[in-house]
């Protein structure tokens, strides 16, 4: 299990379309992955489950990965968000 | 352990704040009270100094009775104990010498109109409530048949679809995707949404759907107590799927044992009739209907029988 934080640079915050950029990347890997926010925890492959978390910009936010290819789904993910969500790799 | 503001507590109960003390974010960590008569007469041993304090017609009588040195030096010790918060019952208004004693511990001192056992009532429902244990679950609660029925399994089993058709026969979605559940007692777990998604639910292809705006208010209810668990997997062809229903399954959730029932997908299998039964079913075995046990005891009579007549 791998765990990295984050602080969401995104102007308008994790809202609708960047959360399906997560989960949809999220998606395409076999390692359950979560993200967490202060007490919540949120599953990183399911849409409702990331929105109910309310982000913003300037939350800070922790990725935590685990299972058989949890290291190149944090890569990918951190270049995500680092990204501030944007499609291009 | 969780907690909860005083700020908050205040809002919710409708008090009114006397004396702001230091700060109003002090934190209550339980939801016991403590009526502080026998401190006031001097007893401070056991001492409860991290629940809320109330004074009630009683003590505040008690009080103002006292001779004013032994008063100051008691409230001195009483309030120099860590005490959170002061609450006084029925609007009475607050001496001066309680004012200064709680103001040299910057001590808040709150105040309620209703009467105290009424307030003390109100107030340890609401702390036990805010205070209760929580974690989120990934799954979808239903209310089916008034139990309510959470649908757990990964992501992509067919959980939303599955409550989606269950709505359809008229039953109610409590939430979607993340399920905030509360243990509310020893032996009950409340579920509920987030506030955010509340009655969204997402369908792969279609995307986030309103249920209440789409089924309207009869296919949606705020929150349930959970009553069983059923776990959607991936039909496994090595596995041994329960054919009989004589043993029961579990699954612990904050210490709540819940029976879980496996439900193993196959396309064209339809779920939420399956869902439907399983949950007639556990009602009938909790009132004592048990039909596997049932074509047992025929069975067993029957060979009785027959081994009988051949004797």
């Amino acid at each position: 299990m791998i765990e990295k934080e984050f602080i969401i640079e995104n102007e308008a915050g994790l809202h609708a379309r960047p959360a399906a950029r997560l989960i949809k990347l999220a998606g395409s890997f076999l390692s359950d992955i979560s993200i967490i926010r202060d007490n919540k925890t949120g599953n990183a492959k399911s849409l409702l489950s990331v929105l109910a978390l309310g982000i913003y910009k300037g939350t800070k936010i922790t990725v935590r990965a685990d299972g058989p290819d949890e290291i190149t789904a944090m890569y990918k993910i951190s270049k995500l968000i680092e990204n501030n969500f944007s499609e291009e790799d | 352990m969780s907690s909860i503001s005083i700020e908050d507590m205040i809002k919710v109960l409708d008090m009114e704040v006397v004396y702001k003390g230091k700060s109003l974010s002090i934190d209550i960590e339980t939801s016991d009270i403590n009526r502080p008569g026998l401190q006031f007469a001097g007893f401070f041993d056991y001492f409860a100094a991290e629940r809320v304090q109330v004074i009630g017609k009683v003590e505040m009588t008690y009080l103002d009775s006292m001779e004013p040195d032994i008063r100051a030096e008691r409230l001195e010790r009483f309030f120099s104990s860590g005490i959170p918060c002061v609450l006084i019952s029925r609007n009475m208004e607050v001496p001066q010498y309680l004012l200064d004693a709680a103001g040299k511990y910057g001590c808040p001192i709150i105040r309620s109109k209703k009467v105290t056992t009424s307030i003390i009532h109100r107030m340890i429902n609401y702390l036990d409530s805010a205070l209760a244990p929580r974690i989120t679950r990934h799954g979808v609660l239903v209310d089916v048949y008034g139990e309510g029925v959470l649908l757990m399994g990964e992501s992509g089993i067919g959980k939303s679809e599955t409550a989606l058709e269950l709505i359809k026969r008229g039953h109610r979605l409590v939430a979607d995707d993340a399920v905030e559940i509360k243990k509310v007692a020893e032996n009950r777990l409340i579920g509920d949404s987030p506030d955010l998604i509340r009655h969204f639910m997402e369908i792969r292809g279609i995307g986030i759907i309103d249920i209440k705006a789409m089924y309207g208010v009869g296919a949606v209810i705020n929150n349930k107590a959970i009553n069983m668990v059923i776990y959607l997997e991936f039909w496994d062809n090595s596995k041994e799927y329960d054919r009989l229903g004589l043993s029961e399954d579990h699954m612990e959730i904050l210490g709540v044992k819940l029976p879980k029932v496996v439900l193993p997908v196959r396309p064209g299998r339809n779920l939420a009739i399956i869902v439907e039964v399983a949950v007639r079913n556990w009602r009938l075995k909790q009132m004592g209907y048990n039909a596997a046990r049932e074509l047992d005891n025929r069975l067993n009579s029957m060979i009785q029988h027959n081994t009988m007549e051949q004797l």
